[in-house]
């Protein structure tokens, strides 16, 4: 069974994914919005990422346990990367005086 | 429902094992991409010694690169379309503007790597230069990959062998190539488009 978005929803999220990108680029100018742009950024590719996912990727269309699957990996490298960066910054605190 | 046009399975998830296996590979490979990120969150502004990013990366470039990569999945998703309904010459079409932008974003990479070379930046030379390079690195052999494999498809259909029954090859070449993109969507951000806001 073919999937049941047409030409014409990939294209629009094509353009979707294009105009995300030329305003993650165009913040990069707006010195203005510096203190919120990481989070901006961070939103937008989230947003990106999501559009991808479920519509290229098909996973809007599938069975959940697919969506299960991908999410596992995303969940445990997010896990990972707490873990990292617990592991680089804690200091166990001095018993010396 | 399950989309696409599997082959006609009987499994006990109803999707068709290469397909489940492929969303597997598609997971570990997240972790290996996430474990490559925080290795360069985390070690690229130690010790710096040799070229920093602000003094090197070039945004306006990377973002005509990182668009180059989103159309080529649009392009791809266009292709796997076209041949769940038979459109084969459609496929061909798609699929090589999708080759095409794929080699597209190598030739960026290529440039890039071969500029930063030049400005001091080596595998070696200091904690940036090696996480920034393993981590880009992988990702563009991981594009390297995918554009091999869709020159295959691309002969493999010339030669007669893709149609709509066996669109389920082209999909999941097509997963693999939509997982570039997320993971150079994720890599645009946290490496150069945060660096730009450094910058501000």
């Amino acid at each position: 069974m073919a999937t049941p978005a047409s030409n014409t929803t990939y294209v629009r999220i094509g353009l979707i994914l294009a105009v995300v990108t030329l305003i993650e680029f165009g913040i990069l100018y707006v010195p203005a919005l510096k203190s919120v742009a990481i989070l901006l950024l961070l939103a937008l590719s989230i947003a990106k990422f999501v559009l991808v996912v479920q519509y290229f990727m098909h996973l809007r269309y599938e069975r959940r346990i697919l969506g299960w699957v991908f999410l596992t990996g995303l969940i445990l490298s997010i896990v990972l990367w707490y873990a990292l960066w617990a592991i680089m910054y804690y200091r166990i605190p001095s018993t010396t005086p | 429902m399950s989309a696409t046009h599997d082959e006609q399975v009987f499994t006990n998830t109803g999707i068709s094992n290469r397909k489940l296996a492929f969303w597997f590979f598609i997971a570990s490979e997240t972790m290996f991409f996430g474990a490559l990120l925080v290795t360069y969150t985390m070690y690229a502004y130690r010790a710096p010694t040799g070229p920093t990013p602000q003094e090197l990366f070039n945004i306006p470039l990377t973002t005509i690169s990182t668009f180059d990569l989103l159309m080529s999945s649009l392009a791809m998703v266009l292709a796997v379309h076209a041949l769940e309904r038979g459109q084969i010459q459609k496929m061909r079409l798609w699929l090589s503007v999708t080759i095409v932008l794929g080699l597209g974003f190598l030739g960026f990479q290529v440039y890039e790597f071969s500029h930063f070379y030049h400005q001091g930046l080596t595998l070696s030379g200091s904690l940036f230069g090696t996480s920034f390079y393993v981590l880009t690195g992988f990702h563009g052999t991981h594009v390297a990959v995918g554009v091999l494999w869709l020159i295959s498809l691309l002969i493999f259909s010339l030669r007669g062998g893709l149609n709509e029954k066996r669109s389920l090859d082209l999909e999941i070449a097509g997963l693999f190539w939509h997982f570039v993109d997320i993971v150079w969507i994720v890599l645009f951000t946290v490496v150069y488009l945060v660096e730009g806001v450094r910058a501000l």
